[in-house]
């Protein structure tokens, strides 16, 4: 009897936790379809009564667009700034994550198999810097660019968020390196395969799962990153989602379902990741957190 | 030397590179900056003043508001997270259905962008048509013109925020905690059922100290990034109402960004650092982490 009472508290529970973590999510969700009166009104409305998707259709096609509740207007102004803002953040996240990658493959091959002098030094130096609080070099990184005239471009963001991913990038990399079997490489060297052969051949299609988790932790963590966009951007020219996202919630008399419409577009990239590649986030997560 | 004993340096220049132009070297300017006079709308006063900048920052109230404000806010919500973490990770530890599906929203928050997040909440503590108020007004614990304005007073503005960041990352300490409970070796567990061991010893002799590791890496990372909270801020209050949540990050952007003080504002990031830093040595103390080199 006592067990089952346990696991009935143990499901209240689970159900407790599942409402809790969703249903933000679905509060903005249902509020992005939900019409002008449905949305301003001080009695809880949980489901639409007719769903109302125009919104969404709205962002889409970049239509100019008169909401259902009087007064709030939508302007091509915004949906432009919208639409930029995703391609700027697909944009920087994705030649971000794909430099880390590059770069990084190279750095943590060098630190799991070659040997050379000061090898040590210079990994427990990285070590160190995935700790360096990024709050320190929001100043000098801001001068830095308008020194270099690489303020509001997509190419001085991608450069600064390289550099705050490579460290991590470089970790999960080095640790699945280590953990392929040797002999695969030392076959390929017998039979007169170079170094850089012997990464591109050998190495980096058997390493795909940590590819893919360094990948995705760069991608997540760029596509979030707001600080930086916020301080080196000024225009539609390079600013990112949650930098235009701010901006419209900032905003008075914005339309909160238009507001929430965007919320749910702009989620969905990460979100997405999330949902069906978590395997490899947690293991990029906890390289070298659990495996010492 | 020879060809081929330079290829390893070929294959570390890149991220050496990159990393000395965005990390080192702005790390060593950043401080050289801090002990100027260094104000974008002054330019022709940029001078060097010692540490008179951070004299200056200490003799500010707001300041030292700030520190103590984002202290408050750090120990709270990081605990908060760590203790409900804790609580999901061991819930969904037991056998019970559907577990795989809750573990696989867990690391949903933590992956989305903060100030959404923050947008996402401010919708719901909405004074007026908000979720939380609506919800209150239907259950008749608030009348229909009453209003609790969440982010409007000082008091309820810091805690809506702690609110906001534990939803967002307890999930993600559970999900810490989870990998971290599925290498406590079950027969450990099953011994120590025979031995006679009630769940609650097991749980304080067995689980929280092989669980120690996870539990100082989360605290770690947390407390470095929780010091450093802008998005949500930015979003869901501007450091308002007034100045009661200028938070340090908030402070050092406002006076670098708004006021243009460079020179002050750096100052401020180092002094947010060096708590950063006085954090980490405290948990590494409490906690009594072994300290082994190499890491294997």
């Amino acid at each position: 009897m006592n067990t089952i009472i346990r696991k009935m508290l143990y499901y209240i529970l689970l159900i407790f936790i599942v409402t809790w973590i969703t249903f933000p999510f679905i509060w903005t969700f249902l509020s992005s379809i939900k019409s002008g009166t449905e949305l301003y009104t001080r009695s809880l409305v949980l489901i639409p009564e007719k769903p109302d998707f125009s919104r969404y259709m709205g962002i889409i096609t970049g239509e100019e667009k008169i909401m259902a509740s009087p007064g709030q207007i939508v302007a091509g102004e915004t949906l432009r700034a919208f639409k930029w803002g995703m391609i700027n953040s697909l944009i920087v996240s994705g030649f971000t994550t794909l430099i880390c990658l590059v770069i990084g493959s190279f750095a943590a091959y060098s630190f799991a198999r070659l040997k050379y002098k000061g090898r040590n030094l210079l990994f427990s130096f990285i070590t160190v810097l995935r700790f360096v609080p990024v709050a320190l070099l929001i100043i000098p990184l801001y001068l830095l660019l308008r020194y270099f005239s690489l303020l509001d471009t997509r190419l001085g963001l991608i450069f600064i968020y390289t550099s705050f991913t490579l460290p991590l990038v470089i970790w999960i990399m080095k640790i699945f390196f280590e953990s392929l079997p040797i002999e695969l490489e030392d076959a390929a060297r017998i039979d007169g395969c170079g170094e850089v052969g012997i990464l591109f051949r050998i190495i980096l299609p058997l390493s795909l799962p940590g590819l893919t988790a360094a990948g995705l932790l760069a991608f997540i963590m760029a596509y979030q990153e707001f600080l930086f966009a916020l301080v080196c951007t000024t225009s539609l020219n390079s600013r990112t989602l949650p930098l235009i996202m701010a901006e419209f919630f900032g905003r008075h008399g914005m339309d909160y379902g238009m507001v929430c419409t965007g919320a749910v577009l702009g989620i969905l990239p990460p979100f997405l990741l999330a949902l069906f590649s978590q395997k490899y986030i947690i293991q990029g997560l906890l390289a070298g957190a659990i495996k010492r | 030397m020879r060809w081929h004993e330079l290829i390893p340096y070929f294959f570390i220049f890149p991220a050496l590179i990159i990393i000395f132009s965005v990390i080192i070297y702005p790390l060593l300017y950043s401080f050289s900056i801090s002990l100027q006079e260094y104000n974008l709308l002054r330019p022709e006063k940029i001078s060097f003043i010692g540490l008179n900048n951070y004299v200056k920052l200490f003799r500010d109230n707001l300041f030292v508001y700030s520190i103590l404000i984002t202290i408050y806010f750090v120990i709270v919500s990081v605990f908060i997270q760590l203790l409900l973490g804790l609580g999901i990770a061991l819930l969904l530890n037991e056998p019970l259905r559907g577990r795989s599906l809750v573990k696989a929203l867990l690391i949903l928050p933590w992956a989305l962008p903060g100030t959404i997040i923050g947008g996402m909440w401010l919708w719901i503590y909405h004074p007026d048509y908000g979720l939380i108020n609506n919800l209150l007004r239907s259950i008749n614990l608030l009348k229909d013109i009453e209003v609790i304005s969440w982010l409007g007073s000082p008091l309820l503005a810091i805690h809506a925020i702690i609110i906001t960041d534990v939803w967002r990352l307890s999930p993600f300490a559970a999900v810490l905690l989870l990998a971290g409970l599925a290498t406590i070796p079950k027969e450990i567990i099953e011994s120590s059922k025979l031995d006679g061991a009630s769940s609650w010893q097991r749980f304080l002799y067995i689980t929280l100290p092989l669980l120690k590791p996870i539990i100082i890496l989360f605290l770690l990372i947390r407390t470095m990034f929780a010091f450093q909270i802008f998005d949500i801020v930015y979003v869901l209050t501007r450091g308002g109402p007034g100045t009661s949540t200028f938070v340090l990050m908030y402070y050092a952007w406002d006076k670098g960004f708004n006021q243009l003080n460079m020179g002050y504002a750096a100052a401020a990031s180092y002094v947010t650092a060096i708590f950063i830093i006085i954090f980490a040595t405290i948990y590494m103390l409490i906690l009594r982490v072994p300290l082994r080199k190499g890491g294997k």
